[in-house]
């Protein structure tokens, strides 16, 4: 077992990607390993720029995280493939896979993104649950953004 | 997380998925510096002839000290690593999640190999992600 080259992270602009990000984040530091922030969606292409432009608080958590592990460290794909196929294809082997998980029991795990990855990845996959509380020492515009999230986006789950 | 050492548990189970996730959890907690406490959990089969639930637990308990044990001699740079053991009747799944209510992270293999499709995801697996208070590691089948 050796620490993992790159931890890749889905967020899809939806509750909880900030959680999500920040467990990635700290997962990243710890390891040493690049992080990867992986969204897709259909007719969008590039880097943090695109990001900005459907995820403001992943862009933000982005920024921060460049910050805090430096500009090289953290790589931002936005891509027009499926979610699940492009998060499947970006983790290889030696990395680790990390995304939002259900908000509710029996349904997110069983159907879509999750699932897909999940079932294919090639890698250890993190899934990083609604329930999880952040950890008191994230960033105050971490928790607040990740609160905003929460109230705008519905009952939608993360990737799914 | 709650304090500064991360709190892992572990689902073992005497199979290989069960060894990969413990080796991931030994090797997390040397990197973030945390504890891990191995679960193992059993059920007596009421239709077992031979058996009895003592056996059972006692067969579990055994298989879960010699997995922890083979992990430990075998890793490299985890040595210093607090492991805690811990057998404890019931469903795999239930068990599970009862046991990392107060942990960082919940680590578990996936088996899911079939013919029909090329992986699926393990009914327990599946159901403790859905039902876990912290982050579920699934460690595929063949990761590295």
């Amino acid at each position: 077992m050796s620490a993992p080259r790159h931890v890749v992270v889905g967020v899809a602009g939806h509750a909880g990607t900030v959680r999500t990000l920040s467990w990635a984040i700290n997962e990243s530091a710890a390891s040493g390993a690049q992080l990867v922030v992986v969204h897709g969606r259909l007719g969008l292409r590039g880097g943090l720029g695109a990001l900005q432009t459907v995820d403001r608080p992943a862009a933000g958590a982005v920024v921060a995280a460049r910050l805090r592990l430096g500009e090289t460290s953290v790589r931002v794909i936005v891509s027009g493939d499926e979610p699940g196929e492009l998060l499947v294809r970006e983790a290889g082997p030696e990395d680790i896979l990390v995304l939002g998980g259900p908000l509710r029991p029996g349904w997110s795990a069983r159907s879509g993104t999750v699932r897909h990855v999940m079932s294919r990845a090639r890698c250890p996959v993190i899934v990083v649950n609604e329930r999880w509380e952040l950890p008191v020492n994230a960033p105050a515009r971490a928790r607040s953004a990740d609160a905003r999230s929460y109230n705008g986006a519905g009952q939608l789950a993360e990737l799914a | 997380m709650g304090d500064n050492q991360h709190r892992i548990v572990v689902g073992v189970d005497g199979t290989d998925g069960g060894r990969r996730a413990l080796d991931w959890a030994l090797h997390e907690a040397a990197t973030r510096g945390g504890t891990v406490r191995a679960v193992m959990s059993w059920r007596w089969d009421t239709a077992s002839p031979t058996d009895s639930p003592d056996t059972v637990r006692v067969e579990a308990e055994r298989v879960l000290r010699d997995e922890i044990a083979s992990q430990q001699a075998t890793a490299s740079g985890e040595a210093g690593v607090t492991v805690a053991a811990e057998v404890v009747e019931g469903r795999a799944a239930d068990v599970l999640v009862r046991a990392a209510r107060d942990a960082d992270l919940l680590v578990l293999g996936s088996h899911g190999h079939t013919r029909v499709h090329r992986t699926v995801l393990g009914s327990t697996a599946q159901e403790v992600v859905e039902s876990a208070q912290c982050p579920v590691v699934v460690i595929p089948t063949g990761a590295a």
